[in-house]
């Protein structure tokens, strides 16, 4: 196991090396050079000035060392300043982060509540055989959740519930007249949010909880199960449900990481101040140490957690790790 | 459901091919006087002012217009707002059929240049394996390292916001993922029989693959593609919504999202046109790839 897990840590190096190469080359690929317009600001054009400053931060340096100064500097958590809003970029981005993580742990936690319920409710009453409307409606209703675009239901939501009705607040992650720690306005806030980031991945976790156990149901340990005699309580929730559960782990785990990184046009929508509309923002004003500091934040995060998730998957099914 | 789920992806296609022949009204005029004018209500033209545009009024009266705004008058004629005006004064359905021009645009030309080029990197990865294969995959280890639309909005940031820097950015995010995906159907069949009997024919390896290899994986192309087709309207909407694709005036369906979420209490219509479009365009291109997956390859989806 851990040999496993050694060799899969070494093969996200290089990667990280190539994102980090990427995201670097896209900062020098940018027209505009930076000390000129810094100094522009200071209405300074004199060359000597410009040519003393860039020496001064290393402008002339080779381009490797450049490099090299900007990843140690970075792993250091000194991402530099945004130009937009002049604040520390690691600031900024834990700022983004915290926000972007409350969205996404309520994502997930509606996943499992309602997409694995209603999954594996769908899966027994295929089983039992239930009346064909009941069963159609199981199987089809996560088909349309998963094809109606996330921002479709956004908008949907927010004309409904926030605008026609004045139930639920549309934007933003707090009341201005409610404190910072105010938990049932923050809770208010994230209602709508999370059901625009989650509802395809209910439908998602449903229709997948739904096959994976109407499959489990037909083997035949579950056949040995009822012919002992047992509840059906038990043969469904118990033996049934427990090898159901390991695809569905690794599909929240998955989900959990590209929730993280934050959805762009959703939290532009809903004005909620996570990585993802920091990201927006940044990019429209081409604030580019944000930018930068971000797409590495972003990266390194998704590939950590598929590490993860990954590992845990290994964990749980000891074949994966000799494959 | 076939039928159902084409109707409407036709219907918007002719539309927005007939676009110049409708009789709308030009989708970026503006009339600050019907600013959000809401659906289905009704304004009078009263003349025209010194360029020769229609003077368009919610009421009849043309003495609401000093001589200095109308040149000309003329006995008011009605003009319907069947979707309403946006926060200029601009005819909604002309902003949203012009709009669908450019979205449809943006997505067919995606799509086609993301299947081509993935099909194409898939099969020599795929196929020849080896050191190709190893080179290939790494890029696309690296590409698919950014998630979502990461890519797309770095290489945005790069080459700033247009709508020819948003397909380039849509396609290359995209790439990635479906060469795996391709690679990983190549796979599957490289070592059939037929493609065994056909290196043992003598032929070379270009046509094994376009000509064996190909024809054998084109179904699951097509359903991809009518699966991207979906994304691929989401993506260019949102870049648009966000202001990173086309600049106003001119229209597509994530302008004239933007235009709506800055006027969600006194205009919720101008929000709801090109949502209720997109979302029904999204459902019925899944619709689709699923109907034609069963059509293509109907022992994978029996459950």
């Amino acid at each position: 196991m851990s040999r496993y897990i050694a060799r899969r840590l070494l093969s996200i190096i290089p990667l990280l090396i190539a994102v980090s190469i990427i995201v670097f080359a896209m900062s020098k690929a940018l027209p505009g050079d930076p000390v000129e317009i810094f100094l522009r600001q200071a209405d300074i054009s004199n060359p000597e000035i410009v040519a003393a400053m860039k020496d001064k931060y290393g402008l002339n340096d080779p381009l490797p060392n450049q490099y090299w100064t900007w990843l140690t500097l970075m792993f250091r958590g000194d991402m530099g300043e945004s130009i937009l809003r002049g604040e520390p970029v690691a600031e900024l981005l834990f700022r983004g982060m915290r926000n972007t993580f409350s969205v996404a742990t309520a994502s997930v936690v509606l996943v499992v509540v309602v997409g694995w319920t209603m999954g594996v409710v769908a899966a027994v009453v295929h089983n039992r055989g239930w009346h064909q409307a009941i069963t159609r409606f199981l199987a089809q209703a996560p088909v349309l959740m998963l094809s109606i675009p996330g921002f479709g239901i956004a908008v949907f939501m927010v004309l409904a519930f926030g605008v026609t009705l004045g139930w639920l607040p549309t934007s933003g992650v707090s009341n201005p007249r409610s404190g910072e720690d105010d938990i049932l306005d923050l809770a208010k806030h994230l209602i709508l949010p999370t059901i625009g980031l989650a509802l395809a991945s209910v439908g998602g976790n449903w229709r997948l909880a739904r096959n994976t156990m109407i499959e489990i149901l037909r083997e035949d340990y579950i056949r040995m199960a009822h012919a002992k005699g047992l509840p059906l309580w038990r043969v469904y929730f118990v033996h049934g449900l427990r090898t159901t559960l390991v695809p569905l782990l690794t599909s929240a785990g998955l989900l959990f990481g590209s929730l993280l990184t934050g959805s762009f046009i959703l939290e532009y929508i809903f004005a909620w101040p996570g990585i993802g509309l920091m990201m927006v923002e940044s990019t429209v004003s081409r604030d580019v140490p944000v930018v930068m500091g971000g797409t590495m934040l972003i990266a390194i995060m998704y590939l950590f957690i598929n590490l993860v998730v990954d590992i845990l998957y290994a964990f749980v099914d000891p074949r994966v790790r000799y494959a | 459901m076939l039928s159902f789920s084409l109707i409407p992806i036709i219907l918007t296609i002719i539309i927005a091919f007939a676009a110049p022949l409708l009789p709308i009204s030009d989708p970026n005029r503006a009339n600050l006087s019907v600013r959000y004018i809401p659906p289905l209500s009704e304004a009078f033209i009263l003349g025209t002012d010194r360029q020769g545009n229609e003077v368009v009024h919610p009421e009849r009266n043309p003495d609401l217009f000093p001589s200095s705004v109308v040149e000309r008058y003329i006995p008011p004629v009605p003009k319907h707002y069947l979707l309403g005006g946006d926060s200029l004064g601009r005819d909604m359905l002309s902003r949203l059929i012009w709009g669908s021009r450019i979205s449809l645009l943006i997505g067919i030309f995606a799509n086609v240049a993301v299947v081509m080029i993935s099909v194409f990197f898939g099969l020599l990865a795929g196929y020849l394996g080896g050191r190709v294969d190893g080179v290939i995959m790494r890029l696309v280890d690296v590409g698919l390292a950014f998630p979502g639309l990461l890519l797309a909005l770095l290489i945005l940031t790069v080459l700033g916001p247009s709508v020819i820097n948003m397909a380039i950015a849509v396609i290359l995010s995209s790439v990635p993922l479906n060469i795996r995906f391709f690679r990983g159907q190549v796979l599957t069949v490289r070592n059939a029989k037929y493609v065994e009997a056909a290196r043992l024919l003598g032929y070379n390896n270009l046509r094994i693959m376009f000509r064996e290899v190909l024809p054998n994986v084109m179904p699951l192309v097509i359903t991809v593609t009518a699966l991207n087709a979906t994304s691929f309207f989401i993506f260019t909407a949102g870049f648009s919504l966000i202001g990173m694709g086309l600049k106003p005036p001119d229209p597509d369906w994530g302008t004239i999202m933007s235009d709506g979420l800055r006027a969600l209490y006194e205009a919720p219509a101008v929000i709801l046109g090109p949502t209720i479009l997109i979302s029904v365009l999204a459902v019925c291109f899944n619709v689709l790839g699923d109907e034609v997956q069963k059509i293509l390859s109907p022992r994978e989806s029996q459950l």
